[in-house]
């Protein structure tokens, strides 16, 4: 295939996941800023990495993967809490907080592997094996993460008027 | 409240949260630069190793022609920014080639599941060029040879620089201090390693690259981690041996 081909098929597919990337982003880092940097450095291993990405069973899901994996690296790295020296961090509950930032608050109470695996889990959708495989271990390594941290979402967001409101429909 | 409500709960929240997003610009055409100069790096970095293996087996040829049997010839000149402060003869530069290879099939051994592949820059001893590891970007690795002022090396946090040090005792007893801290004049992070040998400091430092603004994919844990390999020391106590660092155990 020419490189033209495959640049156009790379565009056509990132305009298409950039938003659905962003959200999940959103959710992983907390604020927009550092959401639109994860999925700028996400597309951008993807175009890199893209005649792999074409091959991959699902495109999606390699995408995630990739999304999931660099925003764990920089939070091994400590590049975003030293970015954080310089970007005021918007997540902070107050006493009457709306809805975005306590949930933004109670996720960023989680450790990064955790609040991945939540945002992975209960966001994307994804299984349990398709977590573990995503973030490399065991699903009981999922399932009890995961356990742990929705026991600690609910802790954190028992109080609040928005968690408190009607289940929604199924 | 079942699982299930709360699973859904958590899910509703989080899509409401979502919803309040700003709209995101077309991040593509910056993705297809980055993308492009990410590969163009991978590749320059890997035919830089390669060059520099070739350089040096050339170098370590025998030279026909005019300059062959010449003393004090017109031979062609070192790089200006070459380590060895030796002049560079065949000798010298067999004994480059033979401490690049094995330096770099060491490193590549011990922080090659975190930095990938690890092959030597050009004609330098002490640098190295790590490409392809997690994240697959490259970062550089400097080996540092100086005077050791104390034994151990000093280890203290400097938070106003946001500089941290760990002090960590390695199986065979060494005490190595391990730092994370911005590198090259830049904002970004680099994590290093250094330890006292035979009066000399040795320090294995692998570097940020500011071009992309990326931090090395190695924390000091891991860093500390590869260090407990007996391998690692010996390269490190090789470079403080060799001629090849002279010049930075003199200069201190």
């Amino acid at each position: 295939m020419p490189d033209s081909d495959r640049r156009r098929d790379f565009e056509e597919y990132a305009r298409a996941a950039q938003g659905r990337l962003y959200r999940t982003a959103y959710l992983l880092c907390g604020n927009a800023e550092n959401a639109r940097d994860l999925v700028q450095t996400t597309l951008a291993r993807l175009f890199q990495y893209w005649r792999r990405a074409q091959a991959a069973d699902c495109l999606d899901g390699y995408a995630r993967t990739v999304l999931t994996r660099v925003y764990l690296a920089e939070r091994r790295r400590g590049l975003r809490d030293l970015l954080h020296h310089s970007r005021q961090d918007p997540v902070v509950a107050g006493p009457q907080p709306d809805l975005r930032v306590t949930l933004l608050a109670a996720l960023a109470e989680l450790p990064p592997r955790a609040r991945a695996m939540v945002v992975l889990r209960y966001w994307e959708d994804q299984s349990v094996s398709a977590v573990a495989h995503q973030l490399r271990c065991s699903e009981s390594t999922v399932k009890s993460q995961c356990s742990r941290s929705l026991a600690r979402l609910r802790e954190q967001l028992g109080d609040a008027h928005a968690y408190a409101a009607e289940v929604p429909s199924r | 409240m079942s699982h299930d409500d709360e699973t859904l709960l958590v899910r509703d929240l989080m899509r409401r949260t979502a919803d309040e997003l700003p709209a995101l610009p077309d991040l593509t055409p910056e993705a297809v630069r980055l993308g492009r100069r990410r590969r163009t790096r991978l590749r320059t970095a890997a035919f830089a190793g390669v060059a520099g293996a070739a350089a040096a087996c050339v170098a370590a040829l025998p030279l026909p022609g005019p300059w062959a049997g010449e003393p004090g010839g017109a031979a062609p000149a070192a790089p200006a920014h070459a380590v060895p402060s030796r002049g560079p003869g065949t000798t010298q530069s067999g004994q480059l080639q033979e401490f690049q290879q094995r330096t770099a099939a060491t490193l590549g051994a011990t922080l090659g599941g975190r930095l990938g592949t690890i092959q030597p820059e050009a004609d330098r001893a002490d640098r190295y060029r790590a490409a392809g590891g997690v994240g697959a970007d490259t970062f550089l690795v400097v080996i540092t040879v100086r005077p050791a002022y104390s034994d151990p090396p000093r280890c203290v946090d400097i938070p106003e620089k946001h500089s941290r040090c760990a002090s960590v005792t390695l199986p065979d007893g060494t005490v190595g201090a391990f730092r994370t801290e911005p590198m090259d004049g830049g904002p970004l992070t680099g994590v290093s390693f250094t330890h006292a040998h035979e009066g000399s400091e040795v320090e294995l430092a692998v570097h940020p690259d500011h071009a992309v603004g990326l931090v090395p994919p190695i924390t000091v844990e891991q860093l500390a981690e590869a260090a407990e390999d007996a391998r690692l020391l010996t390269a490190l106590r090789r470079a403080a041996g060799s001629p090849l660092f002279e010049e930075g155990r003199s200069d201190g």
